[in-house]
């Protein structure tokens, strides 16, 4: 159950899904603390789909693919109790989290659409400070909400809220290249 | 009902009844073909890696409680650092998830300028990427040219990783008119650090050795050669040992270089401006104790660079410093007074007479003294005391001093600084060079800093050519020349460095037709070789004076023809 008051020692997912050249669809989920340390890193091997899952799935596929799949999985791994799962991938909002978790999904204030149908169903997270993002959270009550508000705050005003997916990319390349 | 049409029921049943039964063929109905396709939902493969925040580890009030805090600056609204400057894995780390440990690491701005470490200063980017260099790596040169801030880059490093409880001892050796500049650059940068300078008697470092558990301890080169046996025979561990001014140790055959070679460590860095000082030889020197084994004198200059390069960073002020103020270098070529000219051609012609005379007999040492005798007549005339470049410097010194600025002067002698003291005294000038007590030191520089009415300090190349800042200073003069161009860049970058007040002006004095021009001549092509050794282009073996360089200073003949310098055995 979501508690009533933010932690001071919250914890940060940070998921996001890259399509790896010539390989296929990574995930990496990065776990951090308030001032943006590494807790845990999670990333899947890269996976590609086959025909018959694209005639399938067809429109569903990549939700499949990117919910079901890898943020699931990923998720699951993380030992340390996530507070909020943030992305980047409007692809992502349909991921099912922890009922005491909340999903948020931060939108380039300069690549906004006017009027996305994934966010019919979102709640507009409020900075306190100039943010070049705008947040969204998905399936959380106003409480929930709130709480997110106070840790994407707070985060915020140590590091850009799109910091950690550079790590998370940097750290998937060099995976592969070891993989290589 | 019409009766015609009635069926006589009666007479129907009355009839046999005939059933004929046929076998009929029905075709089996066709089972349709069917496609069928499993769709596998097994989990992709994970790989997981688990981190332990490091600033939860090691808390600031318990490393020094009694050191004071930096000040802290009042409250203000952060912006998010433009660059992000992450720290790379070094090469020889290869385990993935060690590489990951680094490469997940937040920027650097961020820990630096969060709340989680406090700086006096914003640090310039490249040295940021300076942390980022050295932070990960066991084995590191700092090779930055002078005035860089190679010193607030290791001290930087230093406490992050002690902060994070990697770094518990620490050794930094540095010539020992630095030991006071360390502990105050520490003071403005670590405060929370502690640091001891060991000295004292045998008993009161023997102590400091064994059982001090200050983090960090700085010792001088000299006492680390006299306590070799305190240092080695005790087994004493270092998490790191820092080599400041590293050039020390390029010749692997010193004592110096035999004793920090010896102790016992995990890390080892190396700082210094000038990691070739004549010949790739000299950075074989510094890897012998950077990391052992890397590189030899027998592999080529190219194959050496492919080794070090992970090894080394070098950053030269063009590059990095593009809002630096400039550094004007501009060459007082004069002529000797009558006097003088007398004084020199007399000698000079006296000189290569003798060494023709000794024919093949000659070596390195005799043509070495003639070369000081010219150039001390350059300077001032023996018996008369004319100096056409004190006349010089005087005139550029009255500029200076209505200006309100300050001016330092390097000499490659102490009796030529003792006089051009006395000459230049109206100026108060102050003086710095090894006949003048450590002890006293300190108060010299705090004196010509503080002091309006000092407008001058004279300084010895020797004393004055590392380790310390004299930013405030927009003057520089070379009154002779010194063998080296790295030891003149050296001393130029006590004025010209990060902090400098205005642009800097170097004037280096040269007396025409004289064995400075000769000198100078040759310098400057190696200055331009030495540019070159930690570029990409090919290095040239040797870039101070060689001995052939030397002999060919002056056109020196015998009854067999021209004499050269006699190979080794």
């Amino acid at each position: 159950m979501a508690s009533n008051q933010p932690s001071r020692n919250f914890t940060l997912g940070f998921l996001t899904v890259l399509e790896v050249d010539g390989f296929g669809t990574c995930g990496g989920l990065l776990v951090v603390n308030p001032i943006g340390r590494p807790i845990e890193f999670h990333c899947t091997a890269p996976i590609s789909v086959n025909r018959t899952q694209e005639i399938l799935y067809g429109k569903s596929l990549q939700s499949y693919l990117y919910c079901d799949q890898i943020g699931e999985t990923l998720i699951e791994k993380a030992k340390s109790k996530v507070d909020l799962i943030i992305t980047d991938n409007d692809s992502l909002v349909d991921l099912e989290v922890q009922p005491d978790q909340s999903l948020v999904l931060l939108v380039d204030k300069s690549e906004i659409d006017e009027s996305p149908a994934k966010l019919f169903n979102a709640t507009k997270i409020k900075f306190r400070s100039n943010s070049a993002f705008h947040a969204y959270a998905f399936r959380s009550n106003p409480e929930q909400t709130e709480i997110a508000a106070a840790y994407l705050n707070q985060f915020n005003e140590t590091l850009p809220l799109d910091e950690p997916f550079e790590r998370i990319e940097q750290a998937i390349d060099e995976a592969q290249a070891v993989a290589r | 009902m019409n009766p015609e049409n009635e069926i006589d029921w009666q007479a129907q049943l009355d009839s046999p009844v005939f059933i004929e039964a046929r076998e009929l063929q029905v075709p089996d109905a066709e089972t349709p073909a069917t496609i069928s396709a499993t769709i596998k939902s097994r989990r992709p493969k994970t790989f997981s890696y688990y981190f332990t925040p490091q600033e939860q580890l090691l808390k600031p009030k318990r490393l020094a409680a009694d050191r004071p805090a930096i000040a802290k600056q009042p409250a203000k609204k952060r912006e998010h650092p433009k660059q992000h400057t992450r720290i790379k894995p070094p090469g020889d780390v290869i385990k993935l998830g060690d590489r990951l440990f680094y490469l997940l690491q937040p920027p650097l701005e961020s820990l630096l300028g969060g709340n989680t470490l406090e700086f006096p200063f914003e640090p310039f980017p490249y040295q940021y990427s300076g942390i980022s260099f050295l932070f990960p790596r066991n084995h590191a040169v700092l090779a930055d040219e002078m005035g860089l801030g190679k010193t607030m880059q290791c001290i930087t490093t230093i406490r992050m990783l002690i902060r994070s409880g990697q770094l518990n001892q620490v050794l930094l050796i540095c010539p020992k008119p630095l030991v006071t500049n360390w502990q105050r650059e520490f003071e403005t940068w670590a405060p929370e650090i502690p640091v001891i300078a060991v000295n004292g008697n045998q008993a009161n470092r023997s102590w400091l050795w064994q059982r001090d558990q200050t983090s960090v301890k700085i010792a001088n080169y000299e006492l680390l050669t006299r306590d070799e046996h305190l240092l080695i025979d005790n087994g004493l561990s270092f998490d790191l040992v820092v080599l400041d001014e590293a050039q020390r140790i390029k010749n692997s055959n010193n004592s110096t270089s035999k004793v920090v070679k010896k102790l016992d460590r995990k890390r080892s860095w190396a700082l210094t401006g000038t990691p070739i000082e004549n010949s790739v030889d000299d950075l074989v020197g510094i890897f012998d104790f950077v990391s052992p084994g890397v590189v030899s004198s027998h592999m080529t200059t190219s194959h050496i660079r492919d080794e070090v390069q992970d090894f080394i960073l070098r950053r030269t002020k063009d590059k990095v410093m593009t809002d630096m103020p400039p550094r004007l270098m501009r060459d007082a070529e004069l002529d000797l007074s009558p006097e003088q000219w007398d004084s020199y051609t007399s000698a000079e012609k006296d000189g290569v007479l003798r060494l023709n005379d000794m024919g093949d007999e000659i070596t390195i040492k005799h043509v070495f003294e003639l070369v000081l005798r010219l150039k001390q007549i350059c300077n001032f005339d023996p018996s008369t005391g004319a100096s056409s470049k004190m006349e010089r410097l005087q005139a550029d010194m009255e500029e200076v001093a209505a200006s309100g600025q300050k001016a330092i002067v390097f000499s490659q002698w102490v009796d030529a600084i003792v006089d051009i003291d006395k000459k230049l005294e109206r100026f108060n000038p102050l003086q710095y060079h090894g006949r003048i007590p450590s002890k006293k030191r300190d108060g010299i520089l705090d004196e010509f800093k503080n002091n309006p009415d000092r407008s001058v300090l004279l300084m010895s190349y020797g004393a004055g050519s590392v380790g310390l800042n004299l930013q405030f200073c927009r003057y520089v003069f070379l009154f002779d020349r010194w063998w080296n161009p790295a030891v003149e860049d050296q001393a130029i970058n006590r004025a010209h460095r990060i902090g400098a007040a205005g642009s800097v002006t170097v004037t280096r004095m040269i007396m025409a037709n004289t064995i400075e021009q000769r000198i100078h001549d040759i310098l400057e092509a190696k200055r331009q070789l030495f540019n070159e050794i930690l570029s990409d282009s090919e290095a040239p073996r040797q870039l101070g004076l060689t001995q052939d360089e030397i002999f060919g200073l002056f056109d020196l003949r015998s009854s067999t023809g021209k004499i050269k310098p006699k190979k080794a055995a």
